[in-house]
């Protein structure tokens, strides 16, 4: 069996794993959780795209996140159908993808973090302030989730099925983007912009694309997240939602496939489960990613990825060597 | 109609002067030495040619087009490539996929979102090609950070070639390399074939006096003399200039 053969079987066996979570855990509660945990995953997977492959830290991405839940609300209160207002809020983020990303991307390094930042905090002022649209505080609701060709996913396992299928969609686009001639051209402009310029490339016109397509995982982590609580509001714009969501990346490791979801299910376990248990989760969280920091800073995945190779070259060199038979 | 074309290129930064009045005419299949002491403005003026700065007054051409304000990006479609004197490469990817870098670079491929790179074996193969002809294919799998320091050289003179310029940039090539490598590599640098225009700046006056065919002599941001090998060699200002100094 190849190297990468076994790798898809784990994948696999991974995916028949997750299909099959509501058959192990029957209470509707940790499935809405799991459920929760995969809408995160495709979000931090969305901002992997910009901070682990592109290199661009981003501090706004709560915003993305937020708009298309803002977008489908406003314009199903308007009286689209489910399907025309999802179109409509996937188009919308889009657009707000492209302009963030053009106004941002004039600078790297801090200076598009701040940049980044100041424009999450001004879409927050919007959605904060901008009462007659986004209804201030109370943010915007729907009344019931879509039927996806007609399944119904009101339930806590029919919506983590159509989860996952989502994650799967988003895991498969930047897998098969990583191993692109887009891929490597993105991560060559983070490691080398100056020498990829001169090779042909556009720098700015490359990072351009990967925001947009990072805006778009994580508007569509947006639209989950309308469809699983029901409701969006300006607390999902907030800095601190664009610093869990960069946590998530930065905690399971960036520029790697699976660990914006080690990332996500570290934060979301903490949120809803250990909170319920320690007052001071925050204080708990915090610990676990000073510890991240401490011993594995590159983060969960590729942390154990580095370990479990050094495991087997050592198994490998303590083993005494095979028999030849020789000596019989 | 030259192959490049340089005429009066001035650039400051802040108020240093680093290049002043720059002229320079390189001819179809010429191999031109660039010397001059630390500091002269030699790889500015590259930088310069290849688009990485913009100059405050002068033009560069290539083969009769303007290309003073285009983006390197540009000017490397046009036929320029050049190598660095501070290597920058992809040292976690291996060599094919360094060089395939410089390939893709100059195709519509470089967009694709789709196909998966690796079952490329086009790309796979001209990168090969590449590498053979600095004698680097048996390489080709290993990372770049598993190779040493003259092989880096080679991977960039590799990507360079790749990329089949008319007018090659090659900023210090013999720099940090031993002795054995430096033979190596001016082995491979009188390769090149005639129709590259190549433009070199090295200190090794060895190797360079046996590459190149004319010589431009840089102090202080200025060209002090241009002219033939064995002119410039004998003048009392590239004694008095550069090999004093």
């Amino acid at each position: 069996m190849t190297a990468s053969s076994f790798k898809g079987l784990w994948i696999a066996l991974f995916f028949v794993l997750l299909a099959t979570l509501p058959l192990w855990i029957s209470d509707g509660y940790y499935v809405n959780i799991a459920s929760q945990i995969l809408i995160w995953a495709v979000a931090a997977m969305g901002l992997n795209l910009i901070v682990g492959y592109a290199g661009l830290v981003s501090l706004g991405h709560a915003a993305l996140f937020a708009i298309s839940g803002y977008a489908v609300g406003i314009a199903m209160s308007a009286g689209f159908g489910h399907l025309a207002a999802a179109l409509l809020g996937i188009g919308i983020s889009i657009l707000t993808a492209a302009i963030f990303g053009a106004l941002s991307l004039r600078s790297t390094g801090i200076g598009f973090l701040m940049i980044t930042l100041a424009i999450g905090q001004i879409l927050w002022g919007i959605a904060y302030r901008w009462v007659s649209l986004t209804n201030g505080d109370n943010g915007v609701s729907i009344s019931s989730r879509p039927a996806p060709f007609g399944f119904n996913i009101e339930d806590a396992t029919p919506f983590y099925i159509f989860t996952l299928m989502i994650f799967a969609l988003a895991l498969a686009s930047t897998a098969l983007l990583v191993f692109s001639p887009l891929g490597a051209a993105i991560r060559g402009i983070r490691d080398e912009p100056r020498r990829m310029d001169a090779l042909g490339y556009n720098v700015w016109l490359t990072r351009f694309s990967v925001f947009v397509m990072s805006g778009f995982w994580t508007s569509i982590a947006g639209l989950l997240f309308l469809y699983y609580n029901g409701f969006v509001s300006p607390q999902v714009l907030t800095v601190q939602s664009s610093a869990e969501i960069l946590l998530m990346v930065l905690s399971g490791g960036s520029a790697t496939l699976f660990g914006p979801l080690v990332g996500s299910t570290i934060i979301v376990l903490m949120k809803n489960v250990a909170s319920s248990f320690v007052e001071r989760w925050s204080l708990v969280l915090g610990l676990i990613f000073v510890l991240i920091i401490i011993f594995i800073p590159e983060g969960i995945v590729p942390g154990l990825v580095s370990s479990g190779r050094k495991a087997v070259q050592l198994y490998k060199r303590r083993r005494p060597p095979a028999s030849t038979g020789a000596d019989l | 109609m030259n192959p490049l074309s340089v005429q009066g290129l001035c650039k400051s930064f802040g108020g240093l002067r680093v290049t002043s009045n720059v002229c320079l005419e390189v001819a179809a299949g010429e191999r031109r030495l660039i010397i001059g002491p630390n500091g002269a403005g030699k790889t500015t003026l590259f930088n310069l040619i290849g688009g990485e700065i913009t100059p405050d007054s002068g033009t560069v051409s290539v083969l009769g087009r303007d290309i003073t304000r285009s983006p390197s990006r540009a000017r490397a479609r046009l036929g320029i490539a050049r190598t660095y004197q501070i290597i920058t490469l992809f040292p976690h990817d291996t060599l094919i996929r360094n060089v395939s870098m410089a390939l893709m670079g100059l195709m519509p491929l470089r967009w694709n979102p789709i196909v998966n790179l690796n079952k490329r074996r086009d790309i796979a193969d001209q990168a090969q090609d590449a590498l053979a002809r600095v004698n680097l294919a048996h390489l080709g799998d290993r990372k770049l950070s598993e190779t040493s320091y003259g092989e880096r050289r080679r991977v960039e003179i590799a990507m360079a070639l790749a990329q089949h310029p008319r007018v090659l940039l090659l900023d210090e090539p013999l720099a940090g390399l031993s002795v054995g490598e430096r033979l190596s590599v001016q082995d491979l640098l009188l390769s090149i074939p005639r129709d590259v225009t190549t433009v070199m700046i090295e200190h090794d006056m060895d190797v360079a006096l046996r590459f190149a065919e004319r010589i431009t002599l840089m102090n202080f941001g200025s060209v002090i003399l241009d002219g033939t090998r064995e002119e410039v060699v004998n003048a009392p200002e590239t004694k008095e200039v550069y090999f004093a100094a």
